[in-house]
């Protein structure tokens, strides 16, 4: 469990005994009487585990500053085993996120899937910045969650090096151009589509793919994320894209995303 | 244990060695006694020695409010309040999506049980001004209004990211009085 991390205070620091981050809090955990733990995906040194004492206290202010999805500037002091965020300061509370059950629950299942894909002290700047973005969508769109959350996968497989080959094969390299209305081999263990030849040596994690949703991931690959929030799509489309992306981020991932299952409760609930 | 420390487990330790093994053994027997004893009130689903418990049985508090908390050690902090003269439910946690704690894990359907037996007019949400509490407090509001019941929230008084049960008594008593609709 990364939370119990001893080695995750950054190490390239002089030794001073304070330090500054700007970072997103991905999630929390009550410790002892009143404090927690924070997870916090920093700017400078990636993810990190801080403690704050006194955070469930009604006195301090802190607590409310290091709540899960609140973007802020911090100050830590070293610590024996546990660094501590002793002041900060929210610089985007993504506050109508937090009033819309859907809203919400979405971008807590970004928060925990960057979890996943993060190394503890691994700096990743650009996949903080990708993860910002999202949560700003999030934050300012009427509604278009669905869309944004099969973005947010797509843009996160490509920053993580897991983005699938869409037009060639995975095994062999030989080029692919996939057309509206065909049916693709796909692998998730190779990496992407198959040719025929190659998808003849494959059984285990291969499901087929249409090319109008091939189509679909790679254009979402090619364009920013604030060009493709606006786009409306059929939602028998962003259906078989959603279960694509869970089925490989599943591959890779390995082990129960649980903010996903929230989602799908709250999704469920929401259409009752 | 919630609120011992590696200390504090010391201390009370060294305590107990200092003075005799029968001391350590009355404790030890009156902790299964405590443990042995408590259930869980049918209706509110607090703990209590008897159920139903002396709140749900107590003819002077009015029966069409419902205020539902997270744990018993809420339920403690609003009495000591006097701020609120209703009924309660337990739901024993919060929604914590990251950590796999979903609706099924609180007690949710017994409070819509309750709900659609009787004559319970309000329900004041008082959850904690946190993410968790939050999630819990609009997934909850979208189970009940449905069943015509108005649902409340807890005024903005307490700082965000806090617990309840720390909350003075006149902050809190504030936080009852001034609830919203939801
Ligand atoms: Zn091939
Ligand atoms: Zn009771």
């Amino acid at each position: 469990m990364s939370y119990f991390n001893k080695n995750s205070s950054p190490s390239n620091l002089t030794r001073s005994s304070h330090y500054r981050v700007k970072g997103l809090v991905l999630k929390h955990r009550d410790m002892g009487e009143s404090d927690r733990l924070v997870t916090v995906f920093t700017k400078e040194y990636g993810k990190l585990v801080f403690s704050v004492r006194g955070a469930r206290k009604t006195k301090t202010k802190l607590g409310g500053h290091l709540e899960p999805l609140v973007y802020g500037d911090y100050l830590i002091i070293r610590g024996r085993s546990l660094d501590s965020v002793i002041q900060g300061q929210i610089l985007v509370p993504f506050k109508t996120i937090k009033n819309d059950l859907k809203k919400m629950a979405e971008s807590i299942y970004v928060a925990d899937l960057v979890d996943h894909f993060l190394q503890d002290a691994d700096p990743q700047p650009d996949m903080l910045d990708l993860t910002l973005a999202i949560l700003t969508q999030q934050d300012e769109l009427a509604s278009n969650g669905d869309l944004i959350m099969r973005i947010f996968e797509i843009k996160l497989l490509e920053e993580t090096g897991f983005s699938p080959a869409l037009q060639r094969c995975a095994d062999c390299g030989i080029e692919i151009n996939p057309s509206r209305g065909q049916k693709y081999p796909f692998s998730a263990a190779s990496g992407g589509l198959l040719c025929s030849e190659c998808s003849l040596s494959h059984s285990n994690w291969v499901r087929s793919i249409t090319g109008d949703t091939l189509l679909l991931m790679n254009y979402i690959r090619s364009n920013p994320v604030a060009k493709l929030t606006g786009l409306v799509i059929d939602g028998d489309w962003l259906s078989e894209l959603e279960s694509v992306s869970r089925w490989y981020i599943s591959y890779i991932v390995d082990k129960p995303i649980e903010a996903l299952v929230f989602l799908d409760q709250v999704r469920h609930s929401l259409k009752q | 244990m919630p609120g011992i420390g590696p200390r504090s487990a010391q201390k009370l330790a060294y305590h107990l060695i200092r003075n005799s093994k029968e001391d350590a053994k009355a404790l030890a027997d009156s902790i299964v006694e405590v443990v042995s004893s408590v259930v869980f009130c049918e209706y509110c689903q607090d703990i209590t020695q008897q159920s139903p418990c002396s709140i749900c049985t107590d003819p002077g508090r009015d029966s069409t409010v419902i205020c539902v908390v997270e744990d018993p050690i809420d339920v403690l902090a609003i009495e000591r309040s006097s701020a609120f003269s209703g009924r309660y439910h337990v739901f024993h946690g919060l929604l914590s999506p990251m950590d796999g704690i979903g609706p099924d894990k609180l007690r949710i359907r017994e409070l819509l049980e309750r709900l659609k037996k009787g004559d319970v007019k309000e329900v004041l949400i008082a959850t904690n001004p946190t993410l968790e509490g939050e999630a819990t407090a609009m997934y909850v509001k979208g189970l009940i209004a449905p069943l015509g019941v108005l649902v409340t929230r807890l005024a903005r008084g307490l700082p965000s990211g806090t617990d309840l049960e720390f909350a003075d008594s006149v902050t809190l008593a504030r936080a009852l009085e001034g609830r919203q609709e939801f």
